[in-house]
């Protein structure tokens, strides 16, 4: 069985509770993957081709997604369900 | 004995209107549809069943089935939804361990958990007062060895003897079996949905042959329904909880431009 990409898995684990790491990801990607111990030949990948990256080495659908929108790649807009809640007194906000 | 008063499920993803405003706005209306048809019921816990999104979870531990053991929550905050703080209780997501524990199911007991929009998009479209008392229920269908449909029907069978048999007189239980329909997240078929996969699904809770969900194996529902599509064994659990009942879908809109098939039910539940 082929080992997953448990480093960068981590990498985008910590990327939901530690938000900076978008930004840092944007501005110097290779330090990130350095720091977090991600092969070199992946960060090779990763630096050439990131959505194509993700799919050669087998990264988890949700996290593909993650580090897709992380890096401003992913094809679905951010939106927010706040203006669809109902208000407290029985109105749609 | 307690008592199951309400079972429903619901997609639990949102959008952008773009150029599909009225389908939106339809989605949006059934989800407080459903929201409305829990809170009639005057639950004094509400149950939400869901995968985590790999937000709270993470590969180097996988756990199949969790529940939140904790006194409050406040949700991590994703698709918008209001971080507010929600009552927990403890007593009955301890109770409910030891129970299914002596039937066969091992659930990790969480005392810290963000529950991410699987868990905080229904409980805001239902829990509008923040004063109901919240057990996530977490069927981790993100894991490499996923649970089951059947597993989770299962699962759902326990929940609802848990009620009736050790809760207190007159407790009023909600449960919420939320995910899907079908979508497809970062495979070569994303942005794909199965309408009449969907749909099939609605009528077959309509029709209260709802069990038949529990039959379905996990390569079956990815091939119909997408890997997101792994999320209905939420569903399945809350019909293995709402045992022999029949259903009404509540909303169905096929949102492309959101990857998936949005849809929910609610069960023919006595709540009096």
């Amino acid at each position: 069985m082929q080992r997953p990409p448990v480093e960068l898995h981590r990498l985008i684990s910590q990327t939901v509770v530690n938000p900076s790491l978008n930004e840092q990801l944007r501005c110097d990607a290779r330090s990130v993957y350095t720091h977090f111990g991600i092969p070199a030949d992946q960060q090779a990948l990763l630096l050439a081709d990131p959505r194509k990256a993700l799919a050669t080495l087998n990264v988890h659908p949700n996290l593909q997604f993650k580090f897709l929108a992380a890096l401003g790649l992913l094809g679905l807009k951010p939106a927010s369900i706040q203006p669809y809640l109902e208000t407290p007194h029985g109105q749609a906000r | 004995m307690g008592k199951l008063v309400s079972a429903v499920a619901t997609s639990h993803t949102f959008g952008l209107p773009d150029n599909h405003i009225e389908a939106t706005e339809r989605v949006a209306e059934g989800m407080r549809e459903i929201g409305r048809r829990v809170r009639a019921a005057k639950p004094d816990i509400l149950i939400i069943v869901s995968s985590d999104h790999l937000t709270n979870f993470d590969l180097d531990v996988q756990i199949p089935f969790a529940v939140g053991m904790a006194d409050g929550y406040e949700p991590l905050g994703d698709l918008g939804v209001p971080v507010r703080r929600y009552p927990g209780n403890r007593g009955f997501a301890a109770g409910l361990v030891q129970f299914a524990s002596n039937d066969g199911f091992d659930l990790v007991g969480l005392e810290r958990v963000r529950p991410d929009h699987g868990i905080a998009v229904p409980n805001a479209m239902i829990n509008v007062h923040a004063d109901v008392p919240l057990v996530p229920l977490y069927i981790n269908t993100v894991m490499e060895t996923i649970p089951t449909c059947k597993r989770s029907y299962e699962l759902g069978r326990v929940v609802a003897r848990y009620i009736r048999e050790q809760r207190p007189n007159a407790e009023r239980v909600a449960i919420v079996g939320s995910g899907g329909l079908s979508h497809w997240i970062c495979m070569p078929d994303s942005g794909r949905i199965n309408e009449e996969w969907d749909r099939g699904i609605l009528d077959r809770i309509a029709c209260g042959q709802g069990r038949e969900l529990a039959t379905w194996t996990p390569a079956s529902i990815i091939e119909a329904g997408g890997n997101g599509g792994l999320e209905i064994a939420a569903w399945a659990c809350m019909l293995g909880a709402a045992g022999d009942a029949t259903g009404s879908a509540i909303y169905y809109e096929p949102m492309h431009n959101w990857w998936t098939g949005m849809g929910g039910v609610a069960m023919h539940i006595d709540a009096a």
